[in-house]
């Protein structure tokens, strides 16, 4: 059974022809048939019963965006499920996995939801090598609730001490931000990423009253 | 990597104050925008996405066909969309012009 996407998930599809692009055409240049199709759900909305996905090829510039049905859906993986999945052994000694596995033994008492996206993520749901020496760690953090400024600044404060760099990604229900900006760049507008587009604002648990912080 | 320059010249008005926005983080950007010393503006980009100086350029056209500091402007992007970018140079105007 599917549960409700959200942006961020790898969602594994029955045939890699099930990926579309935003004309309706079967086409994804970068999708390997000889490897099971995981993919990411990108930001957007969900209409028609498209999903807005992403696709990783094999090369760092070989990203791809189209759309996808929820009938092609097989398997789905949130970012906090995948955290606990362990990469390959050969593989633990990355910096983005060891950055991963600090973060999990330094975060055990963090009362909310998170995980790997990007690259980390990707590799851990579909066991295909996408992490790379220099790359970073996709850190989602999912705050329901509204996040204290002080609490934002003590996570940032422990999350950059990690061995290796960390881009971590606040999720809202209206938005997404980065922690870094909202720790460090009080009282500034910042940047929020919404299913719209991006736009600057101070509250990203209320995108209406966005100047009330 | 690809490192990228413009000039604009013809921005000559004087700029006192600095704004350093954004973070580099998966498609987005920070910015340092501060006086230059001499007389029109000069940008550096430094971006991790290779290929894109003609969009690069076609952003900083448009930017510089409304703003006419003798700034400088550093770029460290990290795969930002053109809209972030225009954000992120709207937001450190919005400092320096405080």
């Amino acid at each position: 059974m599917v549960r409700t996407l959200h942006v961020h998930d790898l969602i594994l599809l029955r045939t890699e022809s099930a990926v579309i692009s935003a004309e309706g055409k079967p086409s994804c240049p970068h999708l390997n048939p000889n490897q099971r199709p995981w993919v990411v759900v990108r930001r957007g909305h969900i209409a028609d019963g498209l999903i807005p996905v992403g696709v990783r090829g094999s090369q760092r510039h070989e990203r791809w965006a189209g759309f996808t049905r929820l009938s092609e859906v097989l398997e789905t993986r949130r970012p906090d499920q995948l955290r606990l999945q362990l990469a390959e052994e050969s593989r633990r000694a990355l910096q983005a996995f060891r950055t991963l596995s600090y973060l999990e033994s330094h975060l055990v008492g963090l009362d909310m939801s998170w995980g790997p996206g990007g690259s980390v993520g990707y590799e851990l749901a579909s066991g295909i090598p996408a992490v790379r020496d220099g790359s970073d760690l996709d850190f989602i953090l999912f705050a329901p609730e509204k996040l204290d400024r002080t609490e934002a600044q003590d996570l940032w404060r422990m999350i950059s001490s990690a061995p290796g760099k960390v881009d971590a990604l606040v999720e809202t229900p209206y938005c997404a931000f980065s922690l870094q900006e909202f720790a460090t760049a009080s009282p500034r507008k910042i940047l929020l990423r919404t299913s719209d587009g991006r736009i600057l604002g101070s509250n990203p648990w209320n995108l209406s009253n966005g100047e009330d912080c | 990597m690809e490192k990228i320059e413009f000039n604009y010249p013809e921005a000559k008005r004087l700029v006192t104050k600095r704004a350093h926005v954004g973070v580099v983080g998966s498609g987005d950007m920070e910015v340092l925008l501060e006086p230059n010393r001499e007389e029109g503006a000069r940008v550096f980009i430094t971006t991790s996405v290779n290929g894109f100086g003609d969009a690069w350029k076609a952003v900083f056209d448009r930017f510089f066909s409304k703003f006419d500091g003798a700034v400088r402007i550093y770029i460290n992007d990290a795969g930002a969309t053109p809209g972030s970018v225009l954000l992120r140079l709207e937001q450190a105007v919005e400092v320096i012009e405080q």
